[in-house]
């Protein structure tokens, strides 16, 4: 009798922790440390296992960093039909010896449509209510036309890398194309780190204007 | 005689060569004085592109663009919108007759877009938290347009933000009779914008943007 009850509470233990084990995968499996950890260690460097969208001036790799974070964070690709031009889809891969990439991953007018497909990602009123891990979206100029206004579309993005101090190296406030910016006096606020213009650890609105349209985007998967 | 031949030879040579490098940018020579005019034009064409942003920060959060004609204004000298800008003036403004919008038809319909989107979003989320949920993905779709434009809230000062202070840095500025052309930096951008003059005022009627660097 004693035998069969240890038995029986032996598969119930083993039965809850394999449901919590299930439960945790499936809500909040985004690893945001992981995803901060590879965003500082690449915020100047590409790496050579994703895709590249350039460095230096003029650069355009921004979102393909941002979709470096996600999927370093634990985001799955989603790779359906292999559909470049699918809003349902997330993807990159190396054919021979070079990458493909979905538009959803590297551009970032697609990958807010990719976002807005999925309840795994919410939209929130502003960058400051993200997380770190998070990303934010910005509308600049024209994406049909790089010298024209702003379009009502993303063309740029940020990641939240969550609060601390300011950068004070000089790499991180620059053009890109050889010119220095000042260092603004360091703070303890909400940090960004992007590519194009590369920069680790910034304020978050460091160089943007007030009346600029953002898209903040909170990671739920 | 030779001596003088090789001198003046050297002297060419060397000309040449610092003409090269300046223009082929193989150096990067220090920034010069800003090409500004120390003139009452200069002054007041420089505080209306800055009291321009100052009225779109307000608006981004308000949605108020009564004061835009104050500063913005349709006018063929500012240059014509590019057809895509046009495109989306016409479709935001419901009226395919307006075969050449002007800036100011441009701002006003980037804000109305905006405020329209705003309204819809913050409907959206303002049920969904009655209802104690998340936005549906019906829903979020529901707030993406035919054109790949996606509604969004307003973008209010909060206490993590610089509010609506803008740091304007303009480079050089250059009046021609009426007609004014004026290269800045905002920020994330180098703006070429060209500015008119209406009875003895200045107007913002074009913009180019030079170079990205966000």
């Amino acid at each position: 009798m004693l035998r069969k009850l240890i038995f029986m509470m032996l598969c119930l233990g083993i039965i809850s922790g394999f449901l919590l084990l299930v439960s945790t995968v499936e809500a909040g499996s985004y690893n945001r440390a992981a995803a901060v950890t590879y965003a500082d260690t690449w915020a100047h460097g590409r790496n050579s296992a994703y895709p590249s969208f350039g460095s230096g001036c003029n650069c355009n790799d921004c979102t393909n960093y941002i979709s470096q974070v996600l999927h370093n964070g634990g985001y799955p690709l989603r790779t359906g039909n292999w559909n470049k031009e699918s809003i349902y889809e997330w993807w990159y891969r190396k054919v021979l010896w070079w990458y493909e990439t979905s538009n959803t991953w590297s551009a970032a007018d697609w990958l807010m449509m990719y976002a807005a497909q999925y309840t795994e990602f919410e939209f929130r009123s502003s960058p400051t209510e993200l997380e770190r891990g998070d990303f934010f979206l910005v509308d600049l100029r024209d994406n049909n036309n790089p010298s024209g206004p702003p379009d009502g579309k993303p063309d740029h993005g940020r990641v939240i890398v969550g609060y601390g101090y300011t950068s004070t190296n000089q790499a991180d406030y620059t053009n890109g194309c050889g010119v220095n910016y000042p260092i603004p006096s360091q703070v303890y606020t909400l940090l960004i780190n992007q590519h194009c213009v590369d920069r680790w650890h910034v304020k978050w609105d460091y160089r943007l204007p007030a009346n600029i349209r953002y898209w903040a985007i909170h990671v739920r998967w | 005689m030779k001596k003088l031949i090789f001198i003046v030879l050297i002297a060419i040579s060397a000309v040449s060569a610092v003409a090269f490098i300046r223009e082929s940018g193989v150096v990067k020579w220090p920034a010069g004085p800003k090409d500004i005019p120390d003139t009452a034009d200069a002054q007041q064409i420089m505080r209306t592109i800055q009291r321009a942003y100052e009225l779109e920060a307000k608006a981004a959060c308000t949605f108020d663009i009564s004061e835009f004609p104050t500063v913005f204004i349709n006018d063929p000298r500012g240059g014509a919108l590019d057809p895509s800008t046009a495109e989306f003036v016409r479709d935001v403004l419901n009226d395919p007759s307006l075969t050449a919008p002007g800036y100011l038809d441009y701002k006003v319909a980037y804000y109305q877009w905006w405020a329209e989107g705003a309204a819809r979003w913050e409907a959206l989320q303002a049920r969904a938290a009655a209802e104690g949920r998340n936005l549906t993905q019906d829903e979020m779709a529901s707030l993406v347009d035919s054109k790949g434009r996606m509604a969004g809230p307003r973008s209010c000062p909060g206490p993590e933000s610089r509010g609506s202070k803008i740091d304007l840095e303009f480079l050089s500025l250059h009046i021609n009779g009426d007609v004014a052309s004026v290269v800045f930096d905002d920020g994330p951008r180098t703006n070429q914008m060209t500015l008119v003059n209406v009875n003895h005022h200045w107007y913002i009627a074009g913009n180019r943007i030079l170079a990205l660097h966000p």
